[in-house]
């Protein structure tokens, strides 16, 4: 299938040199990295891990000092690429003096985009984005939020099969935030592909299929959220609410099972379903807000292509002849990368960082940091169902090279089995 | 009260139609003072109608622009009536060019968006561009800075001769248009290409499918365009202007014939060849062997192999000996002593009797030794052999006059009827120093810059402003590349100075080359750049060595302006300003050559260096 890797980085290194022509900064540090298509595909790490050095040199904005990139199977710098990639910055670089409906004219102009197709898309998209009453104040009089909200929605104008997203959150309120996972997410269903770049955990959790952890410049691990989060030391039972007569109970029973540190906690529901069912609430009641406002809907255009047919036939036309040189450039990189077998690749042979070298103990600290949080706030179930969490007496295996989980279900399954017998 | 289109207009039409109808049942039946009672009870009506639907569709693009003209024309309307009424005129003047200027914008404005409508990335920059111009303040200051100068300009011109009025109007004005533009060019274009790298907005573009030179192309369009609107905003303005002083009363009948004949025309200039071909070369071979004769140090050399003495031919001369001695032939020729006459040729005026009666004779006469007491002198002409009259004014009319005394340095034109041209259009002029039975006077001489000019019209004044307005376009062409150029390397306050260094030596590249030549000298002026470049240590070490430490300074200061003056266009070559002020016609040649060298060549190059310099850089920074 053509085009399988929307984006291929192979050794890909940015080395930042002072006045004299000193390497003063190792950006970003021979990582190996892919996004296939229609993944949605995180990319975290702390600030100055190198995520933004790399999307920048994706996008074509920095030269790579060594190894190469191929985006659409086409160098970065090829214009024709850019006919399927939205790019939304980290903040929002447009211009202040242009209202919201302008810009959006004037980067739909950028594809060539004739007056009625522009004008049917700027509608949806500014309804989208919730700022069709405001469309004619000068983006520089918008609030930082409203701000990422036209940001978005120029990312949006061509409709893109790729969509890079740098900290797509930053400066949103908790709906916009939602609305933003739920537009990656309807995206997704729509066949595009995602590269979602972020050092907000839960958002990245929540949507992403597979990622890859950066941390000075290096990927330090990579793969499906699922690989990366599964704890095999802990095992977690779910029911609906219990009394306190029974929660001893089952307690007691599983400790009599011969299971130790037993804990039971009660369902809790995120901060976030709080928040947006006390404003969906008061929406409900009839009050209204002066910023943004709050559709939800995603625009029809969007979704009403399937990605091969629709937007395939952009990059048809502009590739022709060029989905050769495309895959020969593929080649290129697959000739030079041995260990690297795109076509017999599956998931968890992904990127580099398998092969990563013993890390510095700091950067497993930072790593189980990062996991730890992203595990503590993954998604819990409703309300009042109570959590048993009993931790097996074995001792705890590194993530990395853990067992299958499935075996680990397997053998839980007949403690409960035993339990409510 | 509606607010749909067809009952508005239905209702429009009835306030036309029926007390039209009424009025002129009225008037027809006798009732006169009723019937235009009616029309003007209507005419109120209308307007009022009118003014409420512009009002209701304010938010239609083109209702907003005829209300806005509307709204302007009524403030100066009665802003022109309160001045009549008051009798000052040069407010009236000023009211009434000012509309014309801001009628002008907000047409030409409305024209150039919908000029971008279309959907090409390139035409999107550019209408970005345009918007930045307008809606920034950078653009708009100057737009109000242009709008208020240009006005302002005659109040300040206080000539007693209304020639000398309209002429130094005309001057200024273009001079003001011609620098506020460019000054604003290269801070439009500088600021927009490097703030946008520098504020990152030029991310999200370049993420687009749109290439980098064509971002930079659109930047140039968009600030073209921009300039296009001032320029004719400022040519309405300088236009009315112009005919407002023009209609000034006149110091006397010759006065105002000189304007309209001398400067709101457009005229071609012819100047004077050698009656004798070779004449002037055989002067200065006589001359060279007279010289050779008395100085053999300067004019002969001695063979280094023959060890013959031989003469050094004219062009080998070193120029500070060549280019006086043929100064002083030419102004020699130019001269008449006392009580003879001269004959000089003007050739190539076969198209000269499509244009007009008469052709002019312009000329300044000095005076070479004691002026004569009243600073007058007599001079008498004869075309093709027979003798000149003088045609001067009277009650409107030319007619033939005695031929005046004609004061003393300063400019004079005479009339020559086209008739006295010849067939292969030459026409030799005799030149008398000195009238019949007049007093005797100094040798009279003529400035071999333009002491002696032959000139006829051959277009009228207005195309000529558009011409003169075009060439400055195509001058700012090359500055607004300029301004690009320096922006994809440089930040935008150093790129601004560079770019204002390279267009003050490029506006004053004439003086600029005349001072460098007089500033000091090289040893051998005709070597080609290069070789002077190579023989700068030569020279610097030379005259270090004669203890000329000042000499050696010059040296090196002299190297980097030639440097600095070959890598700049000579704009000053295409300055319209004074020959609209002399009423020359600015000519095809000069637009083609100005299109061709400042709009082709240098800007081309400066658009090539541009997209090079943008294609190769790197727009992100460290941010590690």
């Amino acid at each position: 299938m053509p085009h399988e890797y929307y984006i291929q980085c192979l050794k890909l290194s940015k080395v930042f040199k002072d006045f004299w022509m000193r390497d003063r900064v190792r950006a970003v540090d021979e990582i190996d990295l892919d996004v296939r298509r229609g993944e949605v595909f995180g990319l975290l790490g702390p600030n100055g891990s190198g995520k933004s050095t790399t999307i920048k040199m994706v996008l074509g904005l920095l030269h790579p000092t060594s190894g190469r990139i191929a985006v659409f199977g086409k160098p970065p710098r090829d214009v024709s690429i850019k006919e399927n990639i939205g790019y939304l910055p980290e903040e929002s670089y447009l211009y202040k003096f242009l209202n919201a409906r302008e810009t959006l004219e004037y980067y739909g102009k950028l594809f060539h985009q004739d007056r009625r197709k522009r004008q049917r898309r700027i509608e949806m998209l500014l309804e989208m984005v919730g700022l069709d009453k405001v469309q004619r104040r000068p983006i520089g009089e918008y609030s930082k939020g409203m701000q990422r909200r036209i940001g978005l929605a120029q990312a949006l104008i061509n409709d893109p099969k790729l969509l890079i997203l740098d900290e797509p959150t930053t400066g949103m309120d908790p709906i916009g935030t939602r609305q933003i996972k739920d537009l990656i997410l309807r995206l997704k269903d729509a066949g595009k592909t995602v590269l979602l770049c972020s050092h907000l955990l839960a958002d990245v959790e929540d949507v992403t299929d597979r990622c890859a952890i950066m941390f000075g410049g290096k990927v330090r691990r990579a793969g499906t959220i699922d690989e990366l989060l599964t704890r095999h030391d802990e095992t977690t039972i779910t029911t609906h609410a219990l009394s306190d007569e029974d929660e001893q109970r089952l307690v007691g029973l599983m400790e009599s099972a011969g299971l130790a540190d037993v804990s039971v906690r009660r369902g809790r529901q995120r901060l976030e379903s709080l928040f947006l069912d006390i404003v969906d609430q008061a929406q409900r009641t009839g009050l209204t807000t002066a910023g943004a406002g709050n559709t939800g809907r995603v625009a029809d255009f969007l979704t009403e292509t399937n990605t091969t047919a629709g937007v395939g036939a952009i990059a048809g036309a502009g590739a022709g002849g060029d989905a050769d040189d495309g895959d020969v450039v593929i080649q290129s990189l697959v000739v030079e990368t041995p260990d690297t077998d795109p076509n017999g690749q599956d998931e968890n042979s992904t990127a580099a960082p398998a092969t990563e070298p013993d890390p510095a103990a700091e950067e497993a600290s930072v790593i189980e940091e990062l996991t730890g949080t992203t595990a503590a706030e993954a998604p819990a179930p409703a309300a009042p169902t109570p959590t048993v969490t009993p931790t097996q007496p074995t001792p705890p295996t590194p993530s990395t090279s853990g067992p299958d989980p499935l075996d680990d279900d397997d053998a839980d399954q007949s403690v409960i089995d035993d339990l409510l017998k | 009260m509606t607010r749909r289109l067809p009952p508005y207009l239905g209702i429009l039409a009835a306030l036309i139609v029926v007390p039209g109808a009424v009025a002129a049942y009225l008037l027809a039946s006798g009732h006169g003072g009723a019937g235009w009672g009616v029309i003007t009870a209507a005419n109120v009506l209308v307007s009022l109608w009118l003014a409420w639907g512009l009002w209701v569709w304010r938010h239609v693009a083109w209702v907003n622009l005829v209300g806005r003209v509307a709204l302007l024309t009524l403030a100066a309307q009665l802003l022109a009536t309160a001045g009549t009424a008051a009798g000052a005129t040069s407010f009236v003047t000023l009211v009434l060019g000012a509309w014309g200027m801001g009628v002008a914008f907000m047409l030409g404005l409305a024209l150039l968006r919908l000029a971008f409508a279309g959907s090409h990335p390139v035409l999107g920059v550019a209408r970005t561009m345009f918007d930045e111009a307008i809606r920034q303040k950078v653009g708009l200051i100057f737009v109000v800075i242009l709008v208020v100068l240009v006005p302002l300009l005659p109040v300040f011109l206080n000539d007693s001769r209304l020639e000398y009025r309209v002429s130094n109007f005309l001057r200024y004005s273009l001079f003001v248009t011609g620098l506020l533009l460019s000054i604003m060019t290269i801070l439009l274009c500088t600021r927009s290409v490097a703030r946008e790298v520098e504020s990152k907005v030029v991310f999200t573009t370049l993420t687009k499918p749109i290439a980098r030179w064509q971002h930079l192309l659109g930047k140039w369009v968009g600030a073209m365009a921009l300039n296009a609107l001032l320029l004719t905003v400022a040519g309405v303005g300088i236009y009315a202007f112009t005919k407002a002083i023009a209609q000034q009363p006149a110091q006397d009948p010759l006065d105002a014939v000189a304007v309209q004949d001398e400067i709101l025309t457009a005229r071609i200039v012819h100047t004077p060849d050698e009656a004798e071909p070779g004449m002037l070369a055989r002067d200065i071979g006589e001359r060279l062997e007279r010289l050779r004769q008395l100085e053999p140090d300067f004019y002969m050399t001695t063979d280094p192999v023959s060890g013959q003495v031989r003469p050094i031919p004219f062009e080998q001369l070193p120029e500070n000996l060549r280019v006086p001695l043929q100064a002083e032939v030419v102004s020699d020729w130019l001269s008449v002593p006392p009580r003879s006459s001269r004959v000089y040729r003007f050739s190539g005026l076969t198209g000269a009797a499509e244009y007009g009666r008469f052709v002019q004779l312009r000329f300044k006469p000095e005076a070479k030794g004691a002026a004569p007491p009243d600073k007058r002198m007599q001079l008498w002409f004869r075309a093709n052999g027979r003798d000149l009259d003088f045609y001067g004014m009277e009650n409107g009319q030319l007619v033939s006059k005695p031929m005046p005394r004609f004061a003393e340095d300063k400019f004079a034109v005479i009339r020559i009827p086209v008739e006295m041209i010849g067939d292969d259009g030459v026409l030799d002029l005799e030149v008398f120093n000195g009238g019949r039975g007049a007093p005797d006077q100094p040798r009279l001489a003529f400035n071999p810059a333009e002491g002696m000019e032959l000139l006829y019209t051959v277009g009228g004044f207005e195309f000529n402003l558009v011409k003169a307005m075009f060439v400055l376009w195509v001058r700012l062409m090359f500055v607004a590349m300029l301004g690009i150029c320096a922006a994809t390397f440089l930040g935008f306050p150093t790129a601004c100075l560079l770019c204002g260094l390279v267009f003050a030596a490029a506006a004053a590249s004439g003086y600029l080359a005349e001072s460098l030549d007089q500033y000091g000298a090289f040893a051998n002026e005709d070597m080609p750049l290069w070789g002077k470049i190579i023989g700068v240590p030569t020279a610097f070490i030379a005259k270090l060595g004669e203890g000329e430490y000042y000499d050696a300074f010059k040296v090196i200061i002299r190297t980097i302006g030639e440097v600095f003056t070959a890598f700049v266009p000579a704009l000053s070559e295409y300055n319209p300003a004074p020959m609209l002020a002399e009423g020359r016609a600015v000519t095809t040649d000069l637009i083609g050559r100005s299109l061709l060298w400042v709009g082709g060549v240098w800007t081309g190059a400066l658009a090539l260096i541009a997209a090079a310099l943008y294609h190769r850089r790197e727009l992100a920074h460290v941010q590690v």
